[in-house]
C-alpha cells in the first residue's frame, strides 16, 4: 500500500473538526502532487498520547511501511507541536519523527526556537509530509481565515531551486528578504542546508540560527523529499482555550525563575557549566572515549570573554542559549553565532583532542551553518580519528589526509567536505553506517560509540553512573541522554537524602552513583516524565528531574492541560501517557526488527575500565547490567525482548486503530 | 587551613574567589558550618542540589556531609547542571 493510500485510509477515520478548543489541525502534505489534506487527531489518541512527540508516534505507527527504506518518499516525515507549545513559559518545543536514515530505527528529534510555537499558534498540531517533490520546494504556511474557535492555514508550494546550495546563515537572510518578514516576529522556519540536500546521515533540520532537529538524520530525510524549507509566516495568534490558563503560567514562570539552577546557571552561562564536573569526575569522553578527562582550559569560565549575552526561545523567560562573539570581521561569517552547548563543547573539544575554546566556538558556528548535528558529526569524526590512530584506516581511506587529534583546521575542512560529500567527507557523511557502506573494515565496529546505530548524543562517559548507562542503552531512538537521563544522580544533596530520592522516583534508588540497585526505577520515572514533557512541548532543561527536582512536572502540566483543552488529566494519567508513548515507540522499533540485544552499550564500556579519578577501575559489569535491564523491562510492562507485553500491546493497537 | 574555591554566583561583594577557613573542621558538614560563620547565609545557599563539592579535585557524588577534609585541602564548590 502506498503512503497516499495509507493517508487516505487514516483521513477517513479522523475527525474533520477540532475535538477541543485549542486543538490544531494535522496537515497531510503530498509533495509530489502538491496537495494538502487536513483533519484532527482523534480525541482518544490525544488522551493517551497527547500531541507533539506522542501524537507523532500515532501517525508514524499508522503510516510506516517497514518493507521500504528510510529515505523512500513513501516514508513520512512528521512534525508535531506539543499541547502546550507556545502557550506556557519554556514550552517552545516540538518534535520531528520518521524512520531514521542514520540509525535504521525510530527517528524522533526535538527542537525549540520559534518554529514549533508558530505551528501551534497558527492552528497546526502536526504536519505529515510524504512524496518527493519534482524540484526543490519551499512550503509557505500562513493563516488565511479565522473562524470562531479555529484557525485555517493555507499552504503554498514555492519553487526553491534558487535556494538550493544555501546554508543556514545565507538561507535565512534570503528567505526573510524574499518573503518580507522578520524572524521571531512574523516568520519561523524549519529548513535544511547543503548537508541535508546531500543526504548526509548526520544532517539535521535547522529551526533557527542554532536550534536544530538534530538526531537520526532528519535533514537527510527532508532532503530526500526535495523539501528545502517550511516557512510559517504570520504572527503568533492567541489560541482558544477551555479555561483561563495564564494565571497558572505566572506560577510556572515564577517556579522556573526561582529555581536555583535556572537563576544562577542556565540564565547566566548555560550548559557549558557541565564540562567541569564531568572532567573532575573522570567521565568526560575524550578521544572517542579512550580517555575520560581533559584540560581545564575548556571550563565554562574560559568562554566568558566570548559570550556577549544570552538568547532564548519563544516566550521563554530562561534565555539559556549563550551567544558567541569571536571577532568583528564582517567577512568572517563564523566569527559570531549562537552556542556552543555542552554537547558541542564535549564532542568538538575532548572528543577530538582540541584544547582551546576559540576553535570549538568556530566549529560550532560552522556546524550550525552547515546544518550538522554536532553530536553525531563529532562522534563520526572521533571514531575516524581513533581508527586512523590504530591503523585500521590509513591515508588510502582518507584521501591522503592525516587524522591527528587536536587538528582543528583539519576538522573544519572535514566539516565542509562532509556537507558536500566530497572525498573522505563522503565516508564521514555515512556516520555510523561507514562499515555497512564498505568504507571501513568490520573491525572498526569495535570502536564505534553507538547504540542502535546512533552515536552517543553527549560526551559523558557512563561507565561510572549506572543509571546513565541504562538510559543510553534503552533509549528508543538510540544512544541519547535526552530521552531518560537521571541527571540528578550527579547531585550529592539528592543522593544523600534517600527518602526524598525515593519520593522523587517512586521507589528506592541507591545513593551510590556506581551502584546498579534501583536505577531502573529512576530511568523509568525520567523516561515517563520526559516523554510527556516532549508531548506538551516543555524544554528538557526546565522539566522536572532533568536539572532540578523543583522544576515544572506532572503537577503543573496536568492542570494546565485541563485548562487549555478542557479534558481531564491527572498526574497519574500523565505517568501512564509517558509509558504509552514509550510503548508505541518500542512497537515501532519492534516492527523494524529490534530486540533485547539492541538495548545494550558499546563494547568498550564493558571491557575497558576508567583509569582516572575517584572511580578509577569502574566499568559496566555484563551480568549486573543484564539483571538491571531485566528489572527495567519488568517495571515497564515489557517482555523479555523489550517489547510491550501482549495485553498492553493489544490495548495500544486498539488505540492506534491498527 | 582549608582553601574553599567559590563559583562566581557564590562570591561576595568583594568578588573574592576563595575563602580561607582557619577553624579546625573534620568533614564537609563542619566546613559548611564554618563557612556560614565566616559569611552568614552561605551555609543555607549550599544546601542546594545545584552545588557539589570537590576535595582536591575529587568530585563527591554521595556521602558529602561526612566526607573528610583536613588542613591543606583545597575544596571547590562546583555548580552541576545537565546539558544538551
Amino acid at each position: 500500500m502506498s503512503a497516499r493510500e495509507r493517508v487516505a485510509q487514516l483521513l477517513a477515520e479522523m475527525p474533520a473538526e477540532p475535538q477541543y478548543p485549542s486543538q490544531g489541525a494535522t496537515l497531510f502534505i503530498d509533495l509530489e502532487r502538491q496537495t494538502v489534506s487536513r483533519a484532527h487527531t482523534p480525541l482518544a489518541v490525544v488522551k493517551q498520547l497527547l500531541t507533539g512527540r506522542g501524537g507523532n508516534m500515532f501517525y508514524l505507527y499508522r503510516l510506516l511501511d517497514e518493507s521500504r527504506t528510510p529515505l523512500d518518499p513513501d516514508i513520512p516525515l512528521i512534525f508535531g507541536a506539543g499541547v502546550l507549545t507556545g502557550l506556557v513559559p519554556s514550552a517552545a518545543r516540538g518534535n520531528a519523527t520518521s524512520w531514521s536514515p542514520e540509525s535504521g530505527v525510530l527517528m524522533d528529534c526535538n527542537c525549540g526556537d520559534y518554529f514549533p510555537s508558530f505551528m501551534k499558534m497558527n492552528g497546526i498540531d502536526h504536519i505529515v509530509l510524504f512524496g518527493r517533490a519534482a524540484e526543490w520546494t519551499l512550503l509557505k504556511i500562513y493563516p488565511a481565515e479565522f473562524t470562531p474557535g479555529e484557525k485555517i492555514c493555507r499552504v503554498e508550494f514555492y519553487d526553491a531551486r534558487k535556494y538550493a546550495g544555501l546554508d543556514n546563515i545565507d538561507l535565512r537572510a534570503r528567505v526573510a528578504t524574499d518573503l518580507g518578514g522578520t524572524w521571531a516576529r512574523d516568520l519561523a522556519m524549519a529548513s535544511i542546508s547543503r548537508s541535508g540536500e546531500n543526504q548526509v546521515l548526520t544532517a539535521g533540520i535547522m529551526g533557527g540560527d542554532k536550534a536544530i532537529y538534530a538526531r537520526g538524520g532528519p535533514g537527510a530525510k527532508m532532503g530526500s523529499l526535495k523539501l528545502k524549507a517550511i516557512v510559517i509566516q504570520g504572527a503568533a495568534q492567541e489560541v482558544p482555550t477551555a479555561k483561563p490558563y495564564k494565571p497558572v503560567n505566572r506560577e510556572i514562570a515564577m517556579k522556573l525563575l526561582g529555581t536555583s539552577v535556572v537563576k544562577h546557571a542556565l540564565k547566566k552561562v548555560g550548559t557549558q557549566f557541565l564540562y567541569r564536573p564531568s572532567r573532575l569526575l573522570g567521565a568526560m569522553g575524550t578521544k572517542n572515549n579512550q580517555q575520560t578527562t581533559w584540560t581545564e582550559s575548556l571550563d565554562a569560565v574560559h568562554f566568558d570573554q566570548y559570550r556577549p549575552g544570552m538568547e532564548g526561545c519563544f516566550r521563554c523567560p530562561v534565555n539559556c542559549r549563550p551567544l558567541n562573539h569571536l571577532n568583528d570581521d564582517p567577512a568572517d561569517k563564523y566569527g559570531r553565532g549562537d552556542g556552543p552547548e555542552y554537547v558541542t563543547l564535549g564532542k568538538f573539544g575532548p572528543n577530538l583532542g582540541i584544547d582551546r575554546v576559540e576553535p570549538i566556538i568556530r566549529l560550532s558556528n560552522i556546524c550550525n551553518d552547515l546544518g550538522l548535528d554536532t553530536a553525531s558529526t563529532g562522534s563520526a569524526l572521533g571514531w575516524a580519528f581513533e581508527l586512523y590512530q590504530r591503523g585500521i584506516i590509513n591515508k588510502t581511506h582518507t584521501g591522503g589526509l592525516e587524522l591527528v587529534w587536536g587538528d582543528a583546521a583539519l576538522v573544519e575542512k572535514l566539516l565542509f567536505m562532509m556537507a558536500a560529500r566530497e572525498g573522505f567527507g563522503n565516508v564521514l557523511a555515512d556516520g555510523t553506517r561507514a562499515v555497512e557502506k564498505g568504507h571501513y573494515p568490520s573491525e572498526a565496529l569495535k570502536y564505534r560509540m553507538a547504540v542502535k546505530n546512533l552515536m552517543q548524543s553527549d560526551p559523558h562517559d557512563a561507565r561510572i553512573l549506572k543509571a546513565f548507562a541504562l538510559g543510553l542503552a534503552v533509549a528508543t531512538r538510540g544512544m541519547d541522554h535526552l530521552r531518560n537521563r537521571v541527571t540528578l544522580e550527579i547531585n550529592a544533596r539528592i543522593n544523600d537524602d534517600p527518602a526524598f530520592k525515593e519520593r522523587l522516583y517512586g521507589g528506592p534508588v541507591s545513593a551510590e552513583p556506581n551502584s546498579y540497585v534501583g536505577k531502573e526505577t529512576a530511568v523509568r520515572a525520567c523516561e515517563n516524565t520526559y516523554a510527556v514533557g516532549d508531548s506538551v512541548g516543555m524544554c528538557r532543561f526546565t522539566t522536572k528531574l532533568f536539572n532540578s527536582p523543583s522544576l515544572p512536572g506532572f503537577e503543573q502540566f496536568a492542570p494546565q492541560l485541563t485548562n487549555v483543552t478542557g479534558l481531564e488529566f491527572t498526574e497519574a494519567d500523565l505517568s501512564n501517557i509517558g509509558l504509552n508513548i514509550i510503548g508505541v515507540e518500542r512497537m515501532i522499533n519492534a516492527r523494524l526488527g529490534l530486540t533485547r540485544k539492541d538495548d545494550t552499550l558499546p563494547d568498550r564500556w564493558f571491557e575497558e575500565p576508567v583509569t582516572v579519578g575517584t572511580y578509577a577501575g569502574e566499568k559496566i559489569d555484563r551480568a549486573e547490567f543484564d539483571a538491571m535491564l531485566s528489572r527495567f523491562y519488568a517495571i515497564s510492562k515489557l517482555d523479555d525482548q523489550g517489547h510491550p507485553k501482549a495485553a498492553w500491546k493489544a490495548e495500544l493497537q486498539t488505540l492506534l486503530g491498527a | 587551613m582549608i582553601t574553599v574555591r567559590l563559583p562566581a554566583m557564590l562570591r561576595g561583594d568583594d568578588g573574592a574567589e576563595e575563602i580561607q577557613v582557619e577553624e579546625g573542621v573534620a568533614n564537609i558538614s563542619q566546613l559548611v558550618s564554618a563557612l556560614d560563620r565566616l559569611r552568614p547565609g552561605l551555609g543555607d545557599r549550599l544546601h542546594d542540589s545545584l552545588y557539589n563539592f570537590a576535595v582536591n579535585d575529587a568530585l563527591i557524588l554521595h556521602g558529602a556531609d561526612d566526607y573528610p577534609v583536613a588542613h591543606g585541602d583545597i575544596v571547590e564548590i562546583v555548580p552541576t547542571i545537565a546539558g544538551g
